[in-house]
């Protein structure tokens, strides 16, 4: 039993998250200055909304969601909008930011405030859409386009994500702490929204002070709300991945290339459930997040409550930094984190930590070793895939095999480089891997896109021609009549077989074009995201519809010709 | 009758066979016409394979043309814009030997840019590009629609003004993660703190 509901694999590393959890959650300093990234959230970059030098409230929208994933960007303070730039962005790469000048005390422009419970579904995901709330456990998905899952699948159990098994972590913990009847509340409207008829809080037994508030806020909580149940488990790196937690709660296998809902879950992380229920009942957009700063380097480590674009270098001084011990700066946790080049990066909706390192604490990785195909990393995977012979062909960028292997089951979640005896970055090869893939696919889909159009053009091109050749015949048969009359010449007999082979090909390119109408619908109402691919599917309707004409025309003008002579 | 059948079992073996053999061909016969394949498949998957710049430098009007002509025979080393990758997979798929590149295969993929206080619009790159990625006028100016060119090369020549550029194509949004560097290499991680400078601002601003 105790098997069946568990994921296979796993780690447990030292989580070392004593030092910041020590201290009780607090406020930190409010930035003179904050730099807000466009992109900050899965999906497409928001386009910006306001012009420099304009005032801005703290909570007025910045930039607008552009496309269907994506998000909108508030202003963090009060203050003036001092430019919209390129600036470097925590990948290594730059993108556009909207920096704000703060000025005084905080103005707060909010939305109107909303009971849930009184209020329709609809204007529920507009409010969370108009909020700008994502998934704050780090991959910063938009949370309204999530909750539409009801539209496609059925779920019914919602699960909490306060797992947080990754070391050094502990926003969640901190967070649960101080506010856990939020966080229930939150994740009763979630429920609603996405048709769960059960919440289900899956945490991990390092935490018992959150979990004693958690139980605090159940007690407390109301009968005819929904049935919410806390289920505590072992301490297991990763079990606070959705798949990987799923599996744990509720023994349901997520398939390899779906999602959660397919199997009847829906996940999210308390952060995330708190910003929603702040959106909707204080008409609060998401401006703030909860930190963990920690480290060795960090004389004051602890959880702050951060504004989004507030500097990193600015926070991390004010838990002491003691800048000649930093040796690496970490956002995220040691496992999947990203290192950080520079001090010079705002908090974004997916900073959930802050790990200022000391060499002795987070030394240099060893150099890579040659693959000794121990096999440790197969039994350390928790998503079941075989390692080591991905590495293989991620190496020999034999991307087919890789996967055939299911390379894109993988969650990158690192257990594999913690055991490898080789010191391998197999997370980095994956990772390399699909990108690479993925660069691939783009190509594909734009070689066929490309295609596409060629052959819409030979379509327009020969539509053209026809009609040309239609307009000769008839020009002809116009002036040929009157001198052909007289003399009364045999026609050819050959127009009649003709005919009939035009009929068929008119037939042919008018159930062509019902088709790629038809393919055009489905995609459209079944929620395609890619406008590239609806764009390249109206190239294809295009040309069946050019064919269509030039057809048409052809057998009209053999029609005509057949009628006029008798 | 049917005894002296039964008892000549060699014979019993044969007719059933001659029996078999006939029943399973009607079966595919009638399987061969009921299902026949429009078209020719292999020429389907050549052109899958094919880059579709539809630049002609294999000498065809287009990848497609090019690709029927392979299955005619031709060479699959033709296509320049493809490189070696797209002669390695046709050979994959044809069982040939893979050939070096007839030409000079080109390292970046390219798009077209159009000088427009230059361009004159005569329409005649309009009229040359494959793709309808050129948008314009008579007597306005024309621009390429930078999505939709596949970098072909085919509106340079027509231009009477020499006014389009080949540039090479802004890189893809994502940035793609390095593959390691192999065995005996330490990986490299960002580190705001090496060689005991401060932070990385301000070890640029010592050293400018």
């Amino acid at each position: 039993m105790v098997e069946r509901l568990d994921f296979p694999g796993g780690i447990t590393p030292p989580t070392r998250k004593a030092r910041a959890t020590r201290a009780p959650l607090r406020e930190a300093a409010r930035p003179a200055r904050v730099v807000l990234p466009l992109a900050q959230h899965a999906g497409a970059p928001a386009e910006p909304c306001v012009r420099v030098g304009q005032r801005v409230r703290t909570g007025e929208p910045v930039a607008r969601a552009a496309g269907l994933v994506s998000a909108e960007v508030h202003a963090s303070v009060t203050g003036r909008v001092a430019a919209l730039e390129e600036r470097p962005l925590h990948d290594g790469s730059r993108g556009p930011c909207v920096v704000i000048d703060a000025e005084g005390e905080d103005d707060w422009w909010t939305l109107p405030s909303l009971d849930w419970r009184a209020t329709d579904d609809d204007a529920l995901l507009a409010r969370l859409d108009a909020s700008g709330v994502v998934g704050l456990g780090g991959a910063a998905f938009p949370a309204q386009v999530k909750a539409r899952i009801r539209e496609l699948h059925e779920v019914d159990t919602l699960v909490v994500n306060a797992a947080e098994c990754e070391p050094y972590i502990s926003a969640d913990d901190l967070l649960l702490r101080h506010h856990a009847a939020e966080v229930l509340e939150g994740a009763r409207m979630m429920a609603r929204l996405a048709g769960a008829a059960r919440i289900l809080v899956g945490i991990e037994d390092d935490k018992p002070e959150a979990l004693a508030a958690l139980e605090a806020a159940l007690a407390a909580s109301g009968h005819d709300d929904t049935p919410a149940e806390i289920r505590v488990i072992a301490t297991r790196y990763p079990s606070g991945g959705e798949r990987q937690l799923i599996k744990r709660l509720l023994g349901r296998e997520v398939p390899s290339g779906g999602l959660p809902a397919d199997v009847g879950a829906h996940c999210h992380n308390p952060g995330t459930l708190r910003a929603a229920l702040a959106a909707v009942r204080d008409g609060r957009p998401l401006v703030e997040r909860v930190v963990t700063l920690t480290g060795e380097a960090l004389a004051r480590p602890g959880n702050v409550v951060a504004r989004l674009g507030t500097p990193i270098a600015e926070l991390l001084e004010d838990a002491g930094l003691a800048r000649p011990a930093l040796h690496r700066l970490v956002m995220g946790g040691p496992m999947m984190g990203r290192a950080l080049g520079e001090l010079d990066l705002p908090v974004v909706k997916a900073t959930n930590c802050l790990i200022a390192a000391t060499r002795e604490e987070l030394p240099d990785p060893p150099p890579e070793q040659p693959c000794i195909r121990c096999g440790a990393c197969e039994e350390a995977c928790p998503a079941g895939l075989l390692p080591q012979q991905l590495y293989w062909f991620a190496r020999g960028r034999e991307h087919d095999k890789a996967e055939r292997f299911h390379l894109f089951d993988c969650i990158e979640c690192g257990a594999c480089d913690y055991v490898c005896p080789s010191h391998i970055p197999l997370a980095q090869y994956f990772r390399a891997g699909k990108d690479a893939i993925r660069a691939r696919r783009r190509e594909a889909a734009r070689a066929d896109h490309a295609r596409h159009r060629f052959e819409f053009r030979q379509a327009r091109l020969a539509r053209e021609a026809a009609e040309k050749e239609a307009r000769r015949a008839a020009r002809k048969q116009a002036a040929a009549r009157p001198r052909r009359r007289p003399a009364g010449e045999a026609q050819p007999a050959e127009p009649a077989a003709d005919l009939r082979g035009l009929r068929i090909a008119e037939t042919a390119a008018r159930a062509a074009e019902r088709k790629a109408q038809k393919a055009l619908t489905r995609a459209a109402e079944g929620g395609e995201q890619d406008p590239a691919v609806i764009a390249d599917l109206e190239t294809q309707l295009a040309t069946a519809r050019e064919n269509l004409q030039a057809a048409e025309a052809r057998l009209q003008a053999a029609r005509d010709a057949e009628e006029k002579t008798p | 009758m049917l005894d002296a059948l039964l008892d000549n079992g060699i014979l019993v073996a044969g007719l059933t066979l001659v029996g078999l053999s006939g029943a399973f061909g009607a079966l595919l016969g009638f399987a061969g016409e009921r299902f026949r394949v429009e078209g020719d498949p292999v020429v389907e998957r050549i052109d899958a394979l094919l880059p579709q710049t539809q630049c002609g430098q294999c000498g065809h009007p287009g990848c497609r043309p090019y690709a029927e002509a392979i299955v005619e025979g031709e060479a699959i080393n033709r296509c320049p814009p493809g490189g070696e990758a797209t002669i390695a997979a046709l050979a994959d798929l044809l069982g040939r030997e893979p050939l070096p590149l007839d030409g000079e295969a080109e390292d970046t993929p390219r798009v077209a840019f159009i000088r427009e206080d230059e361009c004159i619009g005569c329409t005649k790159c309009i009229q040359a590009c494959p793709v309808d990625a050129i948008l314009g006028a008579a007597r306005h100016m024309h621009t390429v629609i930078a999505e939709e060119c596949t970098g072909c090369d085919l509106c340079v020549e027509p231009c009477p003004v020499d006014c389009i550029d080949m540039l090479p194509r802004p890189a893809a949004d994502e940035a793609a993660t390095p593959l390691p560097a192999g065995p005996g290499h330490r990986p490299v991680l960002p580190t705001p703190a090496r060689d005991g400078a401060l932070i990385a601002s301000d070890r640029e601003a010592r050293h400018g």
